[in-house]
């Protein structure tokens, strides 16, 4: 129960972030990614595909995006995540950045080719920042939710 | 080894599963807007409370302002807007003797008479509320009867439209945003033109003039009520800028708008004009 709590909790805080750094345009970190990845992460158990689905869906809604296109990508990146958790765990905090930025480029470029497919695109190169600031932004997100993991004692 | 193995094609299996089953999500959106209840009710849970809760830190700060300036200062706003009124008053009588006079003029004509009658004032909840697209959410939804391509105007002109509505929110895409663009005709000549958004905030550009064009800066462009969109005659901007460059096949003309679109904590509906065609494009 203090999983769930804690876990929709620090969603909920991710969102949050990411409508108030709205104007920051695509200098603003994707934060809810960001959070995801670190609940995959560090509890494989308490996220599963479905949820992965969801909050993809919910992303699609908060960016207005056509509903479907993030939540198969989120799908996509927390299957693969799942399948090397184990591998990632152990790589340091700078590595895990350095895979944060490949992951998120990759993805970027999925939904540019989704969104260019429905003919829904527009493309400017600035739109790859996001995940250079995400990248960035990961030790920030690592260390405090490791802190609110330690303190509320998630497994 | 073997419930290792079980368990990865099971994941593979539901990946799959979600695979097809958001194909079919971005079909029915995007093709068929089938699930646009969807949408809106995980707007009205989450995604509102979230916008007012956000927005609250400003909003108390504009207060404290508020209450802070002083006295002589309100004062004098107060004076300066009496004055206002009384010219305002007096233009009004005017435009009343005009109006009889446009309404007995289009009874001629035949041609009906455009006027609003309805508004509604709303508040900004959010001004900007996409990602990379120039959006502001606004507090009124379904529950008021806004309906998806409602004309958004400010005081002094056009502000955008209505792409979005939730059942107690709604959001609009501004005119400045460069993947929107209007029909507009020039005032002084009735030419037709298609008015854009810009990269730059604050300015719109008719994209493609040919070179001759007669349209001169300070020129009043509104809206044409061409393709069915806008209402017409509503004013957007005036023309500060015209560029006529040879090498290019068409003159570039910079358009200001008269309301500082994106900057605005309150804006207008307006009720007496539907779109005719309902779909998203």
């Amino acid at each position: 129960m203090n999983n769930f709590i804690i876990i929709t909790l620090s969603l909920l805080l991710s969102i949050v972030l990411t409508i108030t750094t709205f104007p920051l345009g695509y200098f603003a970190p994707d934060w809810i990614h960001l959070f995801l990845i670190y609940w995959i992460l560090a509890t494989p158990g308490s996220i599963g595909l479905f949820v992965a689905w969801m909050i993809g869906i919910l992303v699609d809604v908060v960016l207005g995006s056509t509903l479907g296109v993030n939540a198969l990508v989120y799908s996509l990146i927390a299957y693969l995540i799942f399948k090397s958790y184990m591998a990632i765990r152990y790589l340091t905090i700078l590595q895990q950045g350095i895979l944060i930025l490949l992951i998120l480029t990759i993805k970027c470029t999925l939904i540019l080719w989704i969104d260019d497919m429905m003919g829904t695109s527009n493309y400017t190169v600035s739109l790859y920042w996001t995940p250079l600031v995400s990248a960035l932004a990961w030790p920030l997100v690592y260390y405090f939710l490791r802190i609110l993991r330690r303190k509320y004692n998630v497994t | 080894m073997e419930r290792f193995y079980k368990k990865s094609t099971a994941d593979f299996y539901t990946l799959i599963f979600l695979f097809f089953l958001s194909i079919g999500t971005i079909i029915l959106d995007y093709k068929y807007n089938q699930i646009t209840y969807i949408r809106s009710v995980i707007n009205d849970l989450i995604v509102y409370p979230i916008d007012r809760v956000s927005n609250l830190p400003r909003s108390f700060i504009n207060k404290l302002i508020e209450e802070s300036s002083n006295i002589k200062d309100l004062e004098l706003a107060l004076k300066v807007l009496k004055k206002e009124n009384i010219y305002l008053k007096i233009r009004l009588q005017e435009l009343n003797s005009l109006r009889d006079e446009n309404t007995r003029l289009r009874k001629i004509s035949k041609a009906s008479n455009i006027t609003s009658k309805k508004q509604t004032i709303v508040k900004v909840i959010n001004n900007t509320a996409s990602l990379n697209k120039r959006v502001v959410s606004i507090d009124k939804g379904e529950k008021y009867g806004v309906y998806i391509g409602q004309n958004v105007i400010g005081v002094n002109g056009l502000v955008g439209q209505i792409i979005e509505t939730a059942f107690v929110s709604s959001k609009v895409i501004l005119i400045t945003e460069p993947t929107h663009t209007i029909p507009a005709v020039v005032d002084r000549t009735g030419f037709n033109i298609l008015v854009t958004g810009h990269a730059n905030d604050g300015k719109l550009i008719v994209q493609y003039a040919e070179i001759g064009i007669d349209i001169i800066e300070g020129d009043i462009i509104s809206t044409s009520g061409l393709a069915n969109r806008f209402k017409a005659k509503i004013p957007i901007g005036i023309v500060i800028k015209k560029t006529s460059n040879r090498d290019k096949d068409f003159s570039e003309i910079e358009i200001k708008p008269f309301e500082k679109v994106g900057q605005m904590s309150e804006l207008i509906l307006i009720w007496d004009y539907k779109p005719k065609d309902k779909v998203n494009e």
